[in-house]
């Protein structure tokens, strides 16, 4: 089919109005919030019900146009990158919250909703939707699923794939077909489980299950704060082995502390500090009292200066405005930065985050390291210049190598942002062919065609040879 | 654990029990499925065998292979809360060892005492402490699999947090060893509550225990609730035939369950503690009551019905009507239903007077003959084909716990 000929169809499936094909306005969609892979698609679409989403789907397979589903398009790993161009299938039509269920908890919605919209809307039911992202004023609950989205308080409530129950997709065939159920039962294989954090390559989303909590009764934020970075993971090791699972616990570091303290969310971290950890208890009031003395005492003991309690709702907020805006308190800073994420035992912390600083050094960055530490989730984040070409060399090798130490350190290549287009190439690093094989029998059994996101998560068989001959990281 | 032959009585086998192949490691077992993989052969994968009451009868059953002497622990680092562990180890060996350093996994799978890690992995039943603390989607981060042509391979991995491809961790979790033969697992642990208590309500009709345990569920944070009523052979202490139990297991450090117990027995007056000893034999009985119901030849078929909770009030009122007499048993916040009744035969009218709602009826167990014509995991939601391509990619010659899943598969 030609080019116009399946622009008519879609139009004919979305109407006129709902299709774009114009490179003007395909640009925009060229890319994700990494910025590294680009190539825009041919059409963008704007579907508003499942049934449409069939359609169009059912389109691309019979003329064997690639596509992929898009959220927000937040991916940090390239995800949401239309890279072997076709139709891009824009959801943020389908933003519905469907139902709420307080009883049984759970909420019905459909894959545009604003993550902070769905808790919002259920907050007077007491209720809200666990996962966090750092993002999620603007990520989409089926961007959160597409990714298997983390963020700071999945140190206690796991991370999107815990509040999933179930799942309307459309398969890359074009089936409509529901996967696990309101109650969270799968009659047959978890396939939930398994399609959440595919990164849109087994088929898309169009309504999901998802499970709410009720909202904490008692919340308590502790701020400590370090003369050295080891001493503030050295912390969280120390809590964790103490049997304490807080709801949070984060890191931020000199550099952030002072761009935050010089920035409009200045939060009143000590600026002479060489980090500070966040550290959230929630909860019953019982169970806050019960642990908060302990959490004071390891803090101490393992050298903090100061532990601050947050003495109400306004410093609370004031203390965690500072982390979740933190990348945004670098403001120009830097013209760009690149964030990575790796995760390693919890234990190892202390250990690659001096590796990561030493990898920094060697390649003359500077590095700015905030972070999940609750669950060894680093976020080395590393300011270069993109217009700079020898600059993004230095700055991916670099990255690279940081992987490399986690994945060494006996960690994995990303803890909740993917592995998209960013770190495919990588993971033969982490496994083996034999690994890399049933993956692709998942990928293959689902989409048959490969039109499904192409080109994410697995890498080719080629790229597996050279990286084997190489050991480099391909871009 | 339970020995082969008798694991096998809960089958209807042609031919007795087949030869037991019991590998010293996963290693020297690549060779020997290989080979039951191109002769066509159909290989039963034993663990403890307590949980071998579920699931259809084997499509064919030529070999069992014993995975009972992969039984390491790997490697326990307790700073980090995880754990690797081999298939074969016994869950309760596993308990232990975590206890020692203040660590547990809360699984309680049916026939607790025999359960294996991989046994457990492979049915996904929780028990008990599933609804509140979650089941194995939660803490399953990393597996390694013996497939049916020899090739071993991992998902996922060390780390509690990981989005490294696909997550097949879920996949094998629950796929009954349809899909391939575990061999070792690595799980994120939980500290381990320091104390306990268990405290008794009774109620005269169900719908008022399943709105008390809901309201619970959110003001104390129960470890576990749990529903029971005696009849057909299903006998608690001090559990009659007429009203209700409800159990409600605190786990905690002494102060929370201080302020808890003071909490339930402001909101259920009638709420009856048991001291340590009472309490110890209390969920003993408990797990020998369901332990008895499930042992084959009893006569006895167990249901587990699922359904939303203003919904599976509303079952089980049609259950008294159709089934009276029957034992209970079931996770109150969980909305599950453990029905214990003298044959099988009523699954399939709840089915038909239920369809098309969300309620969830699998036969759970049952005697080998009752089994047969009826479809004991139900009608699926799922798309059965692509479960099905799924079993021909990872297994397509049928080998391995060939027909005991849904679907046949
Ligand atoms: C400032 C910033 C902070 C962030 N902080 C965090 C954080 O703390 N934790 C974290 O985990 N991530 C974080 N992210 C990454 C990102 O926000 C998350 O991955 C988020 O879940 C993506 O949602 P989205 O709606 O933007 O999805 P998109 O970026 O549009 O898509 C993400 C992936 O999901 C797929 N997808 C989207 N919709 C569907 C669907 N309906 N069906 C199937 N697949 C679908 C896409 O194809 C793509 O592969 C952050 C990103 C930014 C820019």
């Amino acid at each position: 089919m030609e080019r116009e000929e399946i622009r008519r169809h879609l139009a004919a499936i979305v109407g006129e109005d709902k299709v774009q094909s114009h490179p003007s306005e395909l640009v925009v969609y060229e890319c994700d919030a990494l910025i590294f892979h680009r190539r825009p698609p041919d059409f963008v679409v704007y579907p508003s019900t499942a049934r449409q989403i069939q359609e169009i789907v059912r389109l691309a397979y019979a003329n064997d146009v690639p596509y992929l589903p898009r959220g927000a398009g937040t991916s940090l790993s390239g995800g949401a990158v239309p890279i072997s161009g076709g139709i891009l299938i824009q959801l943020s039509h389908l933003n519905r919250i469907l139902d709420v269920n307080p009883q049984d908890r759970y909420a019905v919605v459909e894959p545009g909703v604003i993550n902070l919209e769905l808790s919002e809307k259920v907050k007077p039911q007491g209720l809200y939707f666990a996962p966090d992202p750092s993002s999620q004023s603007t990520c989409t609950v089926g961007g959160n699923i597409g990714a298997n989205a983390g963020g700071p308080h999945c140190l206690k409530y796991g991370t999107t794939v815990l509040h999933v129950l179930g799942a309307e997709v459309v398969t890359p065939e074009g089936d409509l077909v529901q996967l696990g159920s309101p109650q969270g039962e799968n009659a047959g294989f978890d396939l939930t489980g398994l399609f959440t954090g595919s990164e849109g390559t087994l088929g898309i989303l169009t309504k999901a299950w998802v499970r709410l909590l009720p909202i904490p009764e008692q919340v308590k934020t502790f701020l400590a704060d370090f003369t050295s970075m080891a001493d503030a993971t050295r912390s969280v090791s120390g809590i964790i082995a103490r049997g304490i699972i807080p709801a949070a616990m984060e890191i931020i570091d000199q550099l952030t502390i002072q761009a935050v303290e010089n920035s409009h969310f200045a939060a009143g971290y000590p600026t002479d500090a060489a980090a500070v950890l966040l550290v959230e208890l929630d909860g019953l009031e019982c169970e806050i009292e019960d642990t908060e003395g302990l959490i004071g005492r390891i803090l101490r003991n393992n050298g903090a200066r100061e532990v601050l309690v947050a003495r109400d709702e306004a410093q609370r907020a004031k203390l965690w405005a500072g982390r979740k805006k933190a990348y945004g308190a670098f403001g120009r800073l830097a013209k760009n930065f690149y964030l990575q994420d790796t995760v390693v035992p919890r234990t190892r912390l202390t250990e690659v985050l001096e590796k990561i600083y030493a990898i920094a050094d060697k390649y003359d960055f500077s590095v700015i390291n905030v972070f999940h530490a609750g669950d060894g989730n680093l976020h080395p984040m590393l300011p270069y210049d993109a217009g700079d070409p020898e600059d993004v060399v230095r700055v991916l090798k670099a990255a690279e190598e940081m992987v490399r130490a986690s994945i060494d350190a006996g960690g994995s290549l990303s803890g909740e942002h993917g592995v998209g287009l960013e770190k495919r190439d990588l993971m033969p690093y982490l496994f083996s062919d034999d690994d890399l094989e049933v993956m692709r029998g998942i990928r293959e059994l689902f989409d048959p065609k490969q039109l499904c996101n192409p080109e994410k998560i697995l890498p080719t068989t080629k790229v597996c040879m050279e990286f084997r001959e190489k050991g480099a990281f391909m871009l | 654990m339970i020995p082969p032959a008798q694991a096998c009585r809960w089958l209807n086998l042609e031919g007795g029990v087949p030869p037991v192949h019991d590998p010293p490691d996963p290693e020297s077992c690549r060779g020997w499925i290989r080979e039951r993989d191109r002769a066509g052969d159909a290989v039963f994968i034993l663990g403890g065998g307590g949980q071998w009451f579920l699931g259809n009868e084997p499509e064919r059953a030529t070999h069992i292979l014993s995975v009972r002497r992969w039984d390491r622990i790997l490697d326990h680092s307790p700073g980090d809360l995880t754990v690797t562990v081999e298939a074969g180890c016994p869950l309760q060996r596993l308990q232990e060892t975590l206890s020692e350093a203040g660590q547990f996994l809360p699984f309680r799978p049916p026939n607790y005492p025999h359960a294996t890690v991989g046994g457990a992995v492979a049915t996904a039943l929780a028990g008990r402490y599933g609804p509140a603390m979650g089941g194995m989607r939660e803490f399953l981060i990393g597996i390694e699999i013996l497939h049916a042509d020899g090739r071993l391979s991992h998902a996922g991995g060390r780390v509690v947090k990981n989005v490294a491809g696909y997550d097949l961790c879920k996949l094998y979790a629950g796929s009954m060893g349809t899909l391939g033969i575990i061999t070792h697992a690595t799980f994120k642990v939980r500290p381990l509550p320091p104390a306990s208590r268990t405290g008794i309500l009774e109620f005269d009709h169900l719908s008022e225990l399943l709105e008390t345990a809901l309201s619970l569920r959110n003001r104390v944070e129960p470890a576990a609730l749990e529903l029971f009523r005696s009849g057909t052979g299903f006998r608690l202490p001090g559990a009659s035939s007429q009203r209700y139990g409800l159990a409600i297991e605190l786990r905690d450090s002494e102060g929370p369950i201080e302020w808890k117990s003071r909490e339930l027995r402001g909101r259920c007056p009638g709420i009856r503690f048991l001291d340590a000893a009472e309490a110890d034999s209390f969920w003993k009985a408990w797990d020998r009551e369901l332990c008895l119901a499930l042992e084959p030849d009893n006569g006895r078929a167990v249901a587990r019905i699922s359904a939303p909770a203003g919904l599976l009030a509303e079952v089980h009122r049609w259950l008294e009507r159709v089934l009276p007499g029957h034992g209970l048993s079931g996770h109150a916040a969980g909305s599950t239903l453990l029905v214990l009744a003298n044959g099988a035969g009523f699954l399939r009218d709840l089915r038909s007077r239920w369809k098309g709602q969300p309620v969830y009826a699998t036969l759970f167990k049952a005697d080998a003959p009752l089994k047969q014509g009826l479809d004991v995991w139900g009608p699926t939601t799922q798309p059965l084909p692509l479960m099905r391509r799924i079993k021909e990619r990872f297994d397509p010659r049928r080998t391995l716990n060939p027909g005991r899943f849904w679907g046949g598969i």
